[in-house]
């Protein structure tokens, strides 16, 4: 048996309105979702009577869309696909064991939502949007590397690659401050994702209180008039993925 | 997922997808060692640590450079040196059919290695 | 072209929410291995990186789905 779980949520005077929207919610997706209480905390939980044999992108969405389904009634820790238990017995320590660094974060989130913005290159005159930021400035040589020697060719090549790889970073960490000077306005919840590829400039995440969303909405306008021709995406409002860092022991 | 999250975008979409499926988790490094591929799986992993170190030297290089403290002759060895490394990095992997993309390790919470 | 347009949002929002299901969250994967054959997906906790799966098998529940 696997107890899949989807969430852990603070139970209180909500309790009635959850429980119909989970009961409601179950029947939709034909999933049997259930809850069961510990103290001040509550699961969210489904019962996989066979061993899970295979997951799917179709299984890794389903899992989304209820945690992004029951956060709609209340403030929730959603879990990482994969979070299971093999026993009643077991969910019953998990909550038992990390109760008050469950509880403590579910008050660190109350209240507020996560949105995603991405900042990223666009695929045209990616030398002349930094240039044009940074000030056009012609390469360098450094003296050491002037002469016609394989070494010093081999090495003008990399110091030409090096330089540009700078120039671009400087343009991202220029950029990344003038991001972080208009969300600090509205939150210290701010994280970056390591960028994937060459073509992000940033990558982060941001958790703010759910009226201030327009107000996240002005500010990354204000990044957008900054820095003109980037593709720029802002996603949410999203349960708190980013924000909730805890391992269990 | 029937809700669309998008609630501001500015630029390509069409290119801001590309790029986030480039980074679906199908694409990452990973080493899954069965006997068939046990050989070339060890040679990932060892080929990924010598292509950090790589990397680390031709960056310690040119800040090196930069600072221009540097003689001549350390110059032409330090190319010399940087050049082979390079061309037997290259040879290798293509004796085991890797390619830059697969010299790199998803350490998961961490992150790619490179 | 309304329609494709609607279909490139709605795929950039799979992206994320996949993104946020897999690899952040409350996890109690870092004692779980799970080998996933159909998306070719391997998450491995940093935990089970560090300890050999031995000791691991001893002392955790190794959850191997594939």
């Amino acid at each position: 048996m696997s107890l899949i779980i989807y969430a852990l949520i603070q139970n209180g005077q909500k309790n009635s309105s959850i429980k119909k929207c989970i009961d409601t919610f179950s029947e939709e997706i034909e999933i049997n979702l259930k809850i069961i209480n510990y103290k001040e905390l509550s699961a969210v939980f489904s019962v996989e009577v066979q061993k899970v044999e295979k997951a799917d992108k179709a299984d890794f969405i389903k899992y989304a869309e209820i945690i992004d389904k029951i956060s709609k009634t209340c403030t929730l820790l959603p879990m990482r696909y994969g979070s299971l238990v093999t026993s009643y017995d077991d969910l019953y320590a998990l909550l038992d064991k990390n109760y008050s660094a469950f509880l403590e974060s579910i008050h660190k989130i109350n209240g507020k939502e996560e949105y995603s913005v991405k900042v990223l290159f666009s695929s045209k005159n990616q030398d002349n949007i930094i240039n044009n930021n940074l000030g056009d400035v012609s390469l360098k040589v450094p003296n050491i590397l002037m002469g016609t020697s394989d070494s010093k060719q081999y090495l003008l090549e990399k110091y030409k690659k090096h330089t540009i790889e700078e120039r671009r970073n400087k343009y991202i960490e220029k950029l990344k401050l003038s991001f972080l000077d208009e969300v600090r306005k509205l939150t210290e919840c701010v994280e970056f994702n390591k960028t994937l590829t060459s073509a992000f400039i940033i990558d982060a995440v941001v958790l703010i209180e759910k009226y201030k969303k327009e107000k996240l909405l002005e500010g990354i306008d204000n990044l957008r008039k900054m820095y003109p021709e980037n593709n720029i995406i802002i996603t949410g409002p999203w349960p708190p993925y980013n924000f909730v860092n805890i391992n269990i022991q | 997922m029937d809700e669309n999250k998008i609630i501001f975008s500015s630029g390509s979409i069409g290119e801001i997808k590309e790029e986030l499926e480039k980074i679906q988790y199908g694409n990452q490094g990973r080493i899954n060692a069965t006997p068939e591929n046990v050989e070339s799986g060890l040679a990932k992993l060892v080929l990924t640590l010598i292509e950090l170190i790589r990397k680390l030297m031709e960056k310690q290089a040119m800040r090196r450079i930069e600072g221009d403290s540097l003689t001549e002759e350390e110059i032409e060895n330090l190319g010399e040196t940087l050049m082979k490394l390079e061309n037997k990095m290259d040879e290798l992997k293509k004796i085991f059919n890797l390619t830059d993309k697969d010299l790199n390790l998803n350490l998961g919470p961490l992150g790619d290695l490179i | 072209m309304q329609n494709d347009f609607y279909d490139i949002n709605k795929e950039i929002t799979i992206l994320d929410a996949l993104d946020r299901v897999l690899t952040k969250g409350v996890v109690i994967t870092g004692d779980i291995v799970i080998s996933v054959a159909d998306i070719d997906l391997i998450y491995v906790g940093l935990r089970v990186l560090l300890s050999s799966v031995e000791t691991m098998k001893k002392n955790q529940r190794l959850i191997d789905i594939s």
